[in-house]
């Protein structure tokens, strides 16, 4: 095939330089939503929300150190585009969530982009379910947030860090809108917002509001079920 | 070539995803992104970069799928926009990359007293050479020699003709061997 010009030194560059590492479920996830927004930008259609979902085989994220925590996962997420009013026009946050399911929950790609669609169950694939594991029920879960917009750094805040903005900084996760990090989180209920450029608050419009804003701002709930 | 289903695409799927069919596009995303990723760092030499002239590219081969003639080859359309984003960043970004991600590589591999460099070392040393060449003859040589892609494909993603993409494979081949002729590797 190739084997006009090649000698041994010429072979050896080419074993060198040949070796792939498959791509990884969030390196994949990432442009998955990418593809999403820049399909978005160009459509006439709606223009604020898209549904985002995966699950994630373990070892989950590797971002930020996240790599070694290992955990099935379920991931739910959206990214948005558009204005989120007049403080924040380029800003397009997302966030996922993983949570816990049984079973190797086998992703494919595919369940990412697929998932754009409006939720619903995929043909012959576990559902948003979350299942539960009796013997792990209070162990905390590994939960992936990310965050969709442009901005120069990102931190979550919540009620596991007691609404520090330096605790939790967000990793660039490649692409220069995207920003990732994962945190354990106990089950239950939680609530958290992000933080933008050191000033600006966001909360994710695709959860549930906190009607008892806890840290004087509005944040997003969180339920996070048992392994 | 392709390893473990890496970068083999079925024109079947191809179809689908032309067809709208989102899961079968990404399915492309993942069987692709190893080869491109691949392609991307060693053409652009930064990590970073690579990742945001992949991120590119895909979302150009998603915009403009139903521009794909079904029943071609989708190697050479997919690696002339990957190659053109390569290219863009390098033109747009006009500096140079350190080797980051590559390990530890001694300043002076090529005349290390050790006798028997590591992989690392030797890999590290082919990136060394590969980022001095010309951009055209790095293309070319990974197209032909990484990729394993035939020089008809190579002309319809470079737009380049056939002896200017031999002459380049064959310039680059020179300047590893002159370069690497004291850093054979041993396995």
């Amino acid at each position: 095939m190739v084997g006009d010009e090649r000698d041994e030194l010429i072979e050896q560059v080419r074993q060198s330089l040949a070796p792939l590492a498959p791509a990884t479920p969030h390196a994949v996830a990432r442009i998955l939503i990418a593809v999403a927004t820049d399909e978005e930008q160009r459509a006439d259609g709606p223009r604020w929300l898209t549904w985002v979902r995966t699950r994630l085989r373990a070892p989950m994220l590797s971002l930020g150190g996240a790599g070694a925590l290992a955990a099935m996962a379920l991931t739910v997420g959206y990214i948005g585009r558009g204005s989120l009013g007049p403080a924040s026009p380029a800003l397009a946050p997302a966030m996922a969530v993983q949570e816990p399911t049984t079973g190797e929950g086998n992703v494919t790609p595919g369940d990412v982009l697929d998932s754009m669609a409006p939720l619903g169950a995929l043909p012959g694939q576990p559902t948003l379910q979350a299942m539960t594991d009796e013997g792990a029920a209070n162990a905390p879960v590994v939960v992936d947030f990310i965050f969709e917009g442009y901005a120069e750094r990102v931190s979550l805040v919540g009620d596991f860090n007691s609404w520090s903005a330096d605790s939790t900084p967000m990793q660039r996760a490649g692409s220069r809108n995207v920003w990732v990090t994962s945190v354990q989180l106990v089950p239950g209920r939680h609530v958290y917002a992000f933080i933008v450029d050191g000033e600006r608050w966001e909360v994710d419009p695709t959860r549930p509001a906190a009607p008892d804003a806890d840290f004087g701002k509005p944040g997003s709930v969180l339920l996070v079920r048992p392994r | 070539m392709p390893q473990d289903g890496i970068g083999v695409l079925d024109s079947e799927l191809i179809g689908r995803a032309v067809r709208g069919d989102k899961q079968a596009f990404a399915r492309v995303v993942d069987r692709m992104y190893p080869r491109a990723l691949r392609f991307a760092r060693q053409m652009v030499g930064h990590a970073e970069d690579a990742e945001e002239a992949v991120q590119d590219t895909f979302v150009r081969v998603h915009r403009y799928l139903d521009r794909f003639e079904q029943g071609a080859a989708f190697d050479p359309w997919f690696f002339r926009i990957l190659a053109n984003r390569c290219r863009t960043l390098l033109e747009k970004r006009n500096r140079h990359y350190a080797l980051i991600d590559y390990g530890e590589v001694p300043p002076d591999a090529a005349q290390a007293g050790d006798p028997v460099p590591t992989m690392d070392e030797f890999q590290g040393a082919v990136r060394r050479v590969l980022e001095t060449l010309p951009t055209e003859q790095r293309e070319a040589f990974l197209l032909r020699h990484i990729e394993e892609l035939s020089y008809e494909d190579m002309m319809e993603i470079t737009g380049a003709g056939l002896s200017a993409l031999r002459m380049r494979v064959k310039r680059a081949c020179d300047a590893l061997r002159l370069q690497l002729s004291g850093v054979h590797h041993g396995r």
